[in-house]
């Protein structure tokens, strides 16, 4: 029903016009002054007013201007005199819908409000455009949230106004309120079916409530907000699913929540439901986005990370190469030492004979086919010391890393070589079984001349007094089996077990690096390196060794 | 004339030592090895017995041990090509040391010095 408030000093026009517009079927208040239509403009809701321009008191145009302040969409039309016409064409530069001249003639006024309810209804049509406009304006949650409440006090001429949404227990709470208390606000947690929200949740039914609780037959035991007139509450649903509530109250405005209001809140509800849920999927989204960005940014970091690690990896892996290859040296240094006390033995020997053969010389009583015969054993010693200190010095070079096909008996004939004779002195007899037509093994000749080194000094070591130290070399398959066999005095299992530890020696002077480091050596060739031993029967070292490349 | 044992298992040292010894007017008897040396002092009596510590078989120690066995009072210089004999355990515990030990190579006139010191003139 529209309503229309005629404000007017003169008595018989205001009875007159509300006599012909109630006829008709309107709803028409009345004021005397512009004072008195201002107090119902606020208090009411009003499609039209009708003002007169000259009033006692306030005039018709600041009346106006202070309606539209109040009301911005009812439509005013200003009643005037002749004699007052621009000002009229003035008031409509502040916002009245039109203009009527005294003395009214009722038909054309009639036509005139018709035309402006139509104005009206059509801007209540645009303002609702105007909402979904808003509404759909931002996406993201407490902005959409404030728009929802600022277009539910404007466009439902509510009081206070708040959205309850439900919490990670399926509890409503307020997420924004306007006129409430902030800690009602925050306090507040309402279950399905509790009180007047929950209700309306659980039966996604809106409801209109007027005078307060006590005319309600479902709600008339619930205290109630004494101040407050009437109120609306409508669930936003979504997809058959209510999502939140939306709670409007009117306390100054007496104008009670009509029907009508009930159908433009579910109409603005459902406007309001679905941004929240875009909101909600927003929220969502960005949520997901940023983990998105985060993840990105650790899998970024990582893969940063993983390459620094990685060239850290390649690093470690030359450092390691490089100290392998030291360690290897320096393990060949420490067992070298020792052969190194054997080779000055073997040197010193043929020192003396050049030393003796020399002062012999210079001596009376010696024939000159002894001299002869002495300066003949000098050469030849000369020789002998010459070919030890090169073997030793040989040996005793760093590794340069190079792999190639290589006869296996003739590198650990030269190693035999090497210390055979020192061997011999302190008891341990070397027998050699090198197998026949024996195929190249793919080594780093030196490094595993070491290797071969090691396990003879362990065989001899392992020797008490006199025994023999077997060599055997033999095809294996697709490697070349060498035997170190000694018949020393064994290991037991326990002994067994630790060999290939660092640092861990049965010897006096041991480094308990030796085994180790072969061990690493026969590695780095895709060889094996295993010992059988029994205490008292004696060890076999048994090397195994890939084929050469040509093979 | 004093009598002079001298164990080696070279040969040229051997003889070296054969041809300085008897033109400085000893008397000398070879050994080639640890165990030849044990059976020629077991079979004669020598005053003086130079040998050498590294030999195949049986060992310079052992020699000395077995020599105190026989109880003959027998002067000894040890020669050896290696560098630290003197801090030998074994023949610390025999009672012998830096003194009585030469290291090779071995100037021939140093060698007679230390006989004559440990093996007075005979009167």
């Amino acid at each position: 029903m529209n309503r229309i408030l005629v404000v007017d000093d003169e008595t018989d026009v205001l009875e007159a016009v509300s006599h012909s517009l109630g006829r008709r079927g309107y709803v028409v208040a009345i004021a005397a002054n512009a004072e008195e239509g201002l107090e119902k403009v606020k208090r009411e809701r009003f499609d039209v007013v009708l003002m007169d321009l000259r009033l006692p008191g306030m005039d018709g145009m600041e009346a106006l201007r202070k309606i539209k302040k109040i009301d911005p969409e009812v439509e005013v039309i200003m009643i005037t005199a002749y004699a007052s016409i621009d000002t009229a064409i003035e008031s409509m530069k502040e916002g009245a819908y039109e203009y009527v001249e005294k003395p009214l003639n009722i038909n054309k006024l009639i036509v005139l409000i018709e035309k402006a309810l139509e104005k009206h209804q059509l801007t209540e049509t645009v303002a609702f455009y105007e909402v979904s406009k808003a509404i759909f304006s931002t996406i993201e949650m407490e902005g959409l949230l404030k728009i929802i409440v600022d277009l539910s006090l404007r466009l439902m001429r509510a009081d206070d106004v708040s959205i309850m949404l439900f919490d990670e227990h399926g509890k409503l709470y307020i997420a924004i309120s306007h006129g409430l208390d902030e800690d009602v606000k925050k306090t507040t947690r309402l279950a399905l079916g509790e009180k007047i929200a929950g209700w309306v949740a659980e039966n996604k039914q809106p409801m209109l409530l007027i005078n307060g609780l006590k005319d309600s037959s479902l709600f008339k035991d619930l205290p109630a907000r004494e101040e407050i007139k009437s109120s609306i509450v409508a669930p936003l649903i979504k997809n058959d699913k209510v999502i939140g509530i939306l709670s409007l109250n009117r306390l100054i405005n007496e104008e009670n929540f009509s029907k009508i209001d009930l159908y433009k809140t579910n109409i603005f509800g459902s406007l309001a439901s679905l941004a929240l849920d875009n909101a909600n999927l927003y929220t969502g989204l960005s949520v997901m986005q940023e983990k998105l960005i985060a993840a990105n940014k650790r899998l970024e970091e990582n893969e940063k990370k993983a390459l620094a690690m990685c060239n850290e990896l390649k690093e470690t892996d030359e450092q390691l190469k490089d100290s392998r290859l030291q360690l290897s040296h320096s393990a060949k240094l420490a067992g070298l030492g020792r052969l190194v006390s054997d080779m000055a033995h073997e040197v010193n020997n043929p020192l003396m004979v050049i030393q003796g053969s020399a002062q012999l010389y210079f001596l009376d009583g010696v024939s000159d086919t002894e001299k002869r015969k002495n300066i003949d054993i000098i050469i030849s010693e000369c020789q002998r010391a010459k070919e030890i200190i090169q073997r030793l010095l040989k040996f005793s070079r760093p590794s340069k890393g190079v792999f190639k096909d290589a006869d296996i008996n003739a590198s650990i004939e030269y190693i035999i070589g090497l210390i055979e004779h020192q061997f011999s002195l302190s008891g341990a007899r070397i027998v050699r079984y090198y197998g026949e037509n024996l195929p190249h093994v793919y080594i780093e000749e030196q490094q595993m001349q070491e290797v071969v080194m090691n396990l003879l000094n362990n065989a001899r070591d392992a020797i008490e007094k006199e025994g023999v130290i077997t060599v055997r070399t033999i095809r294996e398959g697709t490697f070349v089996r060498v035997d170190f066999k000694d018949s020393g005095c064994g290991m037991d299992k326990d002994t067994l077990d630790k060999i290939f530890e660092p640092f861990f020696t049965t010897k006096e002077k041991g480094t308990g690096l030796g085994l180790p480091v072969c061990c690493g050596i026969v590695k780095a060739h895709n060889g094996e390196l295993r010992f059988e031993s029994q205490p008292g029967k004696g060890t076999t070292a048994v090397l195994l060794l890939p084929l050469g490349r040509k093979e | 004339m004093s009598k002079i044992l001298i164990a080696d298992d070279e040969k040229t040292i051997r003889d070296i030592f054969l041809k300085f010894l008897t033109l400085q007017g000893y008397e000398v008897s070879l050994a080639e090895s640890g165990s030849d040396a044990i059976a020629k002092l077991n079979a004669d009596s020598f005053d003086m017995l130079i040998m050498d510590l590294m030999m195949p078989g049986i060992k310079g120690a052992e020699i000395l041990r077995e020599m105190r066995k026989n109880k003959k009072p027998v002067a000894v210089i040890i020669l050896t090509g290696s560098v630290d004999a003197e801090n030998s355990k074994d023949l610390n515990e025999l009672g012998y040391d830096a003194g009585d030990i030469l290291y090779k190579p071995v100037d021939l006139f140093e060698l007679l010095e230390a006989i004559k010191r440990k093996l007075p003139p005979k009167a």
